[in-house]
């Protein structure tokens, strides 16, 4: 599918220059997972294109971003489900995402935006009825092609000649069918022609490569498939489609990745039984502007999916190979060309899939870790089960003392694996509570997640992308700037500036920002009051910055010309980096929370919502949110005081100067994270979930609100 | 806002506990948002804004009983062989409260016909895909029973063991028993007799006297196995509203379905739901076996029911950095204060499953939420625990199983009340298991490893009761060698292990070396003497013992006194767990004032000074001494002793007749040796025995003072 993605891409810069737009106008990106540079996330108030995989957004939307720090994934979360249009292409392949998608459009509406939220899914070969979920009767209005495109350039394509003929592989074995498919396919293929074979799984698409290099051929040959990383995919890809061909012709060896809307064609399309609309987009790959008079569509097939060949039937549901095959013996000898198979109708199982409820979608909007500690999956509601996938990247890790601090993997290392592939091998993952790799357990690495492999190890081959079974060398190193490893509970990277900054002068560079950002939220958006309380969040959102535990922690970053100049003041930002907490995990934002809690509204101004406030204020750096909790093995203080993510019950904030006035000393309690609250004051959780369930608020403009005061908390900080 | 104390809802029973959730639910979603719950002094209290008489109007007349369907069950009322009166007054009942379970039975007839299921579905593969049309289409409120009676995952489904096999508890379907509880608690059945409905439920709440009419709750109940009573189990009397809000409760207890998706294990995919642990309750009733625990919380402060709902849905129970998964786990939890805040103590509940599949959920104490950092003394222990007990089940002879399970217990209790008593079963039932393993475990095989030791000092100070068993249980484990000569721990000798190439294993060879069959002293005689045969057969010129901590000579003398009432065969069970720990920088000592005046007879003392010498002459105990004696020929070791001592001009007091006369048995003198004296306790033994060696000096200065 991300072949997809970057030709989708291509097409839409070209199509912003065609506007004469700029990407300051209308920025394009590409969403892949891996820290980009250029964030899209930076820019709400932008127009801007997000293209990217049905995991990478989907997961995003369902706040567990597949390859994002889950202290990351609300802002993707608020973003992607406030203010801007889905377009969801080629809906049939789509699996349990097409529930899901319909199911968000639903809860949406059902729960509320800030701004307006629209669905959109486009399909050759759409089945309406599976769009209707639950929580979205109605399946909503269709736009078709008109009368006027059927004429013309179109019209030829629709009558596109494409000869179908049965190569008979029945009797072959399943480990005898890559050769016979080479055989068979290298026999027919033309000079100066391209040629396409699609296979219906990656092993499949490896062995038949494999076994056409075996004939050595004159032709070119090319292997497409998923599990590539970006650069080596983008090369086979630029191959592929390269419409200067060598004088023995093309071979393109592929997988189901050419289904989604690749713009290739080819004079000989070879492919095996497949699901009949996945039939269809396979043939559109074929004499796709009828250049070819005597294009051909090979079938190969491999026999009884119910039968011998059962085996082979994955990924596909054998009912639906036997409905296909059985349409296909009636197409043998004569063309099959889009017009034709409009006029077929071959019924496919509907499988019920895993749904996404309102409980479901409340349920994630917490992102605190699993009971089970680990991430939630939510590859149920996004792929169908065997394609669960975790990202895997490569790093030399010969010296075993680099391990642990290796720096996050970037988009360009990042490649997607099968789940099962990965749970053999040697694997480390990120530890978010110590900010370091580490081992994975074996058997648990779950769909979703990020883990880093030894190049020695083996597993990739810049020619066959990820084999296992094939590649045993090292795997080429791709070239990889100096960062830092992914963040860590305790990491406060935002802390450290090009010079130091006080922290009055942070609190109002905030304010400034977060009024920049409020002035995009159209008037009815979000309810009264919210406005003011980002304001009010941007303006005491580092007050526990003031603690002596960060102070000292920025202080000890000092040189020793600037000591006396520091010591003096309050700051939000250190010139240097390297500043270490004596408290471990020690978190501000929690000591600005329980502050604005001892203060109890002081300051008055633009207090109106002391609730919002305080929970936008806790979760300005996705740690604190729903609840309050300890981080894990985190150990009470030497005295037996309780403390949670570095604040001990008991810790004097001293009083500071806010752009809403001064800030009495106050003493921080803990009591909000008991359960039931102080007896006074509700608890902490009560009134985190009060606001997420506030029909004036809800899950989405309350995530979209805490994706604001983030942005302007980062610009604050640029 | 008043404040109602609910007499019927408390922890105890388990219906009694799930009436509590479910009366907060009810009253928080449908009648006031605020209402909250607390526990105390044994029973709920309700704050809401309703008055005692109103909330009995609203529970009668206005109150909207959630839908609680099981259609993929037999029994539901779905298929042509079930009782379906109860789903019959549903559906008939007109009210609008009904609104939402008619259609929801409306959705669940039309998934049955798409499926063409006219009877319960037998295929795994229709199951489910009945179990996710439901939950597709399905209204929010009618699908938290199914969240709650089954986990859909991926690659399957499994069952939360609170609500027995998906909703029903062997062939009792508990759907179908609530749609009947709720018909004749909302009056919808044609009732025979007077109106009860508000005695029902004043005495469901209120714990008021009322009468009950058949009908059973189920294993929300039993608490008693009818597994022995020979009639097996009649139609009860049941309260229609405890059964009624205990459902209601049940759906409060459902994990979230984004947080389950991971896991796999069945006992995990509730809410403080556990792996059983089986300690802390009798399961001795044959044909029993245990399917999980449910621990329970309870909490002091007003809490309402979304905060409650949050705090039960992640069901966060966590030891050090992992997730509770057994009984032990939870209770280490409870000690680490790894749960949320605010809960006081959890009600444990093992679900036992009896034969013919129904289940009973046995009361099985309370466990308070409070620190106890004693508990992290099972930190690594529990890792070698965890192996021996699945070695244990996997491949274990029955006797090691009982061994494995004395351990989980001792642990269990230990993690819910870490005081010495505690700690002192454990270490016994610690060495017990080490001691097991070493006939049971070939070392080539994959068993566990011994286990490794840990620091003792910790242990040392928790476990001490000041007893003369224990210090010399202690004593005995300290013994350590600074030389490194190659000679076998005291561990290696009392369980038969050797430590090789990739460290300590167990040893099958070194099994015969100290019979385990022998009486305590006899093997520790035995020891004595093969510890000095490995010393000398070692090449080294001293077989006294280091020992980490000296024993006070009044304790050894306990050894070798006859009317002393010493339990050896506790000193050996003690020895055996205190033996694996690591007595390296061990500060603890015996107490000073135990058996304090009491003296070791003066065979034994002598024999002390013969086998270790004085501060300023050491010496060291022949080989064939140790032998000799726990073969009981004192005497003749009395004279050699003596002659020794002579040679280095150390002058014994006593002559050896006088010494043999009245003294300890040879075996108690071979045991009582074992025990090195400090210096200081043999210097006070040197004067009372020896001539001081300048006493002829003395003694003319003397009578010169004299003249």
């Amino acid at each position: 599918m991300r072949s997809l993605v970057e030709q989708t891409y291509r097409v839409a810069v070209a199509l912003r220059e065609r506007l004469g737009l700029d990407g300051d106008a209308l920025a394009v990106r590409v969403l892949m997972g891996g820290e980009a540079a250029a964030d899209w996330r930076e820019r709400p108030e932008a127009e801007q294109i997000v293209i990217g995989t049905i995991d990478m957004l989907l997961s995003r939307a369902l706040n567990r971003g597949y390859g994002e720090s889950r202290f990351q994934w609300p802002v993707s979360f608020g973003l992607l489900n406030a203010d801007c249009r889905w377009v969801f292409d080629e809906v049939q392949l789509m699996g349990p995402a097409r529930v899901t998608s319909a199911q968000l459009d639903g809860l949406r509406r059902m729960l509320g935006t800030a701004g307006r939220c629209e669905t959109i899914w486009a399909s050759a070969t759409v089945d309406l009825e599976g769009l209707r979920t639950v929580d979205r009767p109605e399946v909503g209005s269709r736009l078709g092609l008109p009368a006027s495109d059927l004429a013309g350039p179109l019209g030829e394509r629709l009558h596109a000649r494409k000869l179908v003929e049965r190569v008979d592989l029945s009797a072959a074995k399943a480990v005898q069918v890559p050769a016979a498919i080479a055989r068979a396919v290298g026999d027919a293929h033309a000079p100066e022609t391209r040629t396409i074979v699609v296979l219906n799984t990656v092993e499949r698409a490896i062995e038949t490569f494999r076994a056409f290099r075996g004939l050595g051929g004159s032709w070119g040959l090319e292997l497409l498939h998923s599990r590539f990383r970006p650069p080596e995919r983008a090369a086979g890809l630029a191959a592929a489609l390269d419409p200067e061909l060598p004088a023995g012709g093309r071979i393109v060896v592929s997988t189901q990745v050419i289904e989604a809307g690749v713009d290739v064609s080819s004079a000989l399309l070879a492919s095996e039984t497949a699901p009949f609309s996945s039939l269809v987009q396979r043939l559109g790959r074929c004499n796709r502007s009828a250049e070819h008079p005597e294009a051909r569509f090979m079938w190969l097939d491999l026999g009884d999916p119910r039968g011998a060949a059962g085996s082979m039937a994955p990924p596909y549901d054998p009912a639906d190979l036997e409905a296909s095959r059985a349409a296909l013996f009636e197409l043998v000898g004569s063309s099959a060309s889009p017009e034709t198979l409009r006029g077929m109708s071959v019924v496919e199982v509907r499988t019920e899939m895993a749904v996404l409820r309102r409980r479901d979608l409340l349920d994630l909007f917490d992102t605190g870790p699993d009971l089970s500690g680990l991430d939630v999956d939510v590859a149920q509601f996004i792929r169908p089960d065997d394609e669960r996938s975790v990202t895997v990247f490569f790093r030399d890790l010969t010296d075993e003392r680099s391990i642990e601090m290796q720096p996050a993997p970037v988009r360009e290392e990042l490649v997607q694996v099968p789940v099962g592939d990965v749970g053999k091998l040697t694997a480390y993952a990120h530890d978010y509570v110590e900010g370091v790799w580490r081992r994975t357990v074996r058997g648990e690495t779950h769909p979703g997640q990020t883990v880093m492999l030894d190049v020695h190890a083996g597993g990739y081959d810049a020619g066959l992308g990820w084999a296992p079974r094939h590649a045993h060398g090292p795997v080429p190193v791709l070239a990889v700037a100096d960062g830092r490893p992914p963040e860590a509970i305790g990491s406060d990277d935002r802390s450290v500036a090009r010079r130091w900054v006080s922290l009055s002068e942070h609190l109002a560079d905030a304010v400034a920002a977060a009024e920049a950002l409020a002035d995009l939220v159209a008037e009815g958006d979000l309810p009264a009051g919210a406005v003011a309380g980002l304001r009010a969040a941007a303006a005491l959102h580092d007050l526990g910055k003031a603690h002596p535990a960060f102070q000292e922690m920025l202080l000890g970053t000092a040189l020793e010309s600037e000591r006396a100049v520091v010591e003096a003041g309050v700051w939000a930002k250190s010139a240097h980096a390297g500043g270490r907490h004596v408290r471990r995990h020690f978190r501000h934002e929690l000591v600005s929370a329980l502050a604005l809690i001892a203060l109890d509204g002081v300051p008055r101004d633009g207090f109106v919502d002391g609730d919002l406030v305080r929970y936008l204020v806790a979760s300005h750096h996705g740690r604190v949110r729903l609840s309050i909790r300890s981080a894990p093995g985190e150990q009470p203080a030497a005295d037996g005081a309780a403390r949670v993510l570095g604040v001990q019950d008991g810790d004097v904030l001293p009083g500071c100067e806010t752009p809403l006035g001064a800030t009495p000393e106050c003493v921080l309690s803990l009591a909000a994270m008991e359960l039931g609250g102080s007896g006074t004051a509700p608890s902490w959780t009560a009134a985190a979930c009060g606001l997420r369930d506030r029909a004036d608020l809800g899950p989405f403009r309350l995530a979209y609100l805490e994706a604001l005061l983030r942005i302007a908390d980062w610009r604050a900080s640029a | 806002m008043p404040e109602l104390r609910l007499d019927g809802c408390r922890p105890r029973p388990l219906i009694a506990y799930l009436k509590t959730l479910g009366v907060l639910r009810v009253v928080a979603e449908q009648a006031d948002p605020g209402a909250a719950l607390r526990w105390r002094a044994g029973a709920a209290e309700l704050r809401c804004a309703l008055e005692r008489d109103e909330l009995v109007v609203f529970f009668l007349e206005r109150y909207r009983p959630t839908p609680v369907l099981s259609p993929w069950n037999g029994g539901s009322g779905f298929f042509p062989n079930d009782d379906s009166n109860a789903l019959d007054a549903i559906e008939s009942a007109g009210a609008a409260r009904f609104g939402v379970w008619h259609a929801a039975i409306a959705v669940a007839r039309a998934a049955l016909d798409e499926l063409g299921l006219v009877e319960k579905p037998s295929s795994e593969t229709v199951k489910l895909a009945l179990l996710r049309g439901l939950r597709a289409w399905w209204d929010d409120e009618a699908i938290r029973w199914l969240d709650a009676a089954v986990v859909l995952r991926a690659d399957g489904r499994s069952f939360p063991p609170l609500l027995g096999s998906g909703g029903n508890d062997g062939r009792y379907d508990i759907a179908n028993n609530y749609a009947q509880s709720v018909a004749r608690a909302l009056g919808l059945a044609v009732a025979r007799g007077p109106d009860r409905r508000v005695e029902w439920l004043e005495g469901a709440l209120l714990d008021a006297p009322a009468t009950m009419v058949q009908g059973s709750l189920a294993h929300f109940d039993r608490q008693k196995s009818p597994v022995n009573t020979p009639e097996g189990e009649a139609d009860g009397f049941a309260n229609p509203w405890d059964l009624v809000l205990a459902v209601e409760g049940c759906l409060a207890m459902s994990a979230g379905a984004a947080r389950w998706a991971a896991r796999s294990a069945a006992a995990a995919s509730a809410p403080f739901t556990a792996a059983r642990t089986a300690a802390g309750y009798g399961s001795a009733v044959p044909g029993e076996k245990g399917r999980a625990e449910l621990w329970l919380p309870v909490w002091e402060a007003w809490t309402t029911a979304p905060e409650l709902d949050s705090v039960l849905r992640e069901g966060r129970a966590q030891v050090g950095r992992e997730a509770a998964r057994s009984g032990l786990d939870f209770a280490r939890a409870a000690a680490e204060l790894g749960v949320a805040r605010g809960i006081s103590a959890f009600e444990r509940y093992a679900v036992l499953e009896r034969a013919g599949q129904a289940n009973l959920a046995l009361a099985a104490g309370r466990v308070e939420v409070r620190s106890r950092p004693e508990v992290h003394l099972l930190d690594r222990l529990q890792h070698w625990a965890a192996r021996v007990t699945h070695y244990a089940s996997a491949d274990g002879p029955a006797s090691l199983r009982d061994v494995a399970r004395a351990l989980d217990r001792a642990m269990f209790d230990f993690a819910s009340r870490p005081d010495g008593l505690a700690a002192r079963r454990l270490l016994e039932a610690v060495g017990a298991a080490e001691s097991a393993l070493a006939v049971s475990v070939e070392s080539a095989g994959g068993g566990p490893r011994p286990l490794r030791a840990e620091p003792a000092q910790a242990w040392l100070e928790l476990a001490d009761d000041a007893s003369a068993e224990f210090a010399l249980a202690a004593c005995l484990a300290s013994l350590h060698d600074k030389d490194r000569s190659g000679c076998p721990a005291v561990r290696d000798y009392l369980h038969g292990t050797t430590v090789g190439e990739h460290g300590r294993v167990y040893d099958p060879a070194r099994r015969s070396f100290v019979a385990r069959s022998a009486s305590p002293l006899r093997r520790l005689a035995a020891l004595h003497a093969r510890r000095h045969l490995d010393a000398s057969g070692a090449g080294r010129e001293r077989l006294s013992f280091d020992f980490g901590i000296p024993c006070p000579r009044g304790v050894v003398a306990m050894l070798s006194a006859p009317d002393a009432s010493l339990d050896s065969e506790r000193v050996m069970r003690l020895a055996l767990g205190l033996s694996l720990l690591d007595f390296r920088a061990v500060a603890w000592r015996p107490r000073a004032d135990m058996a304090a005046g009491r003296e070791p007879q003066p065979a034994h003392a002598l024999l002390a000074l013969a086998f270790a010498g004085t501060a300023e002459v050491p010496l060291t105990p022949r080989p064939g001494w140790v032998t000799l004696l726990a073969a009981g020929h004192t005497r003749a070791v009395l004279a050699d002793a003596l002659l020794r001592l002579r040679m280095v001009d150390l002058q014994p007091i006593p002559s050896a007749e006088d010494l043999a006369l009245g003294a300890p048995s040879g075996l108690l003198l071979a045991v009582a040796l074992l025990f090195a004296l400090s210096r200081g306790d043999r210097a006070v033994l040197a004067r009372r025995l020896l001539l001081v060696a300048d006493a002829a000096a003395l003694l003319t200065k003397t009578q010169g003072a004299l003249a």
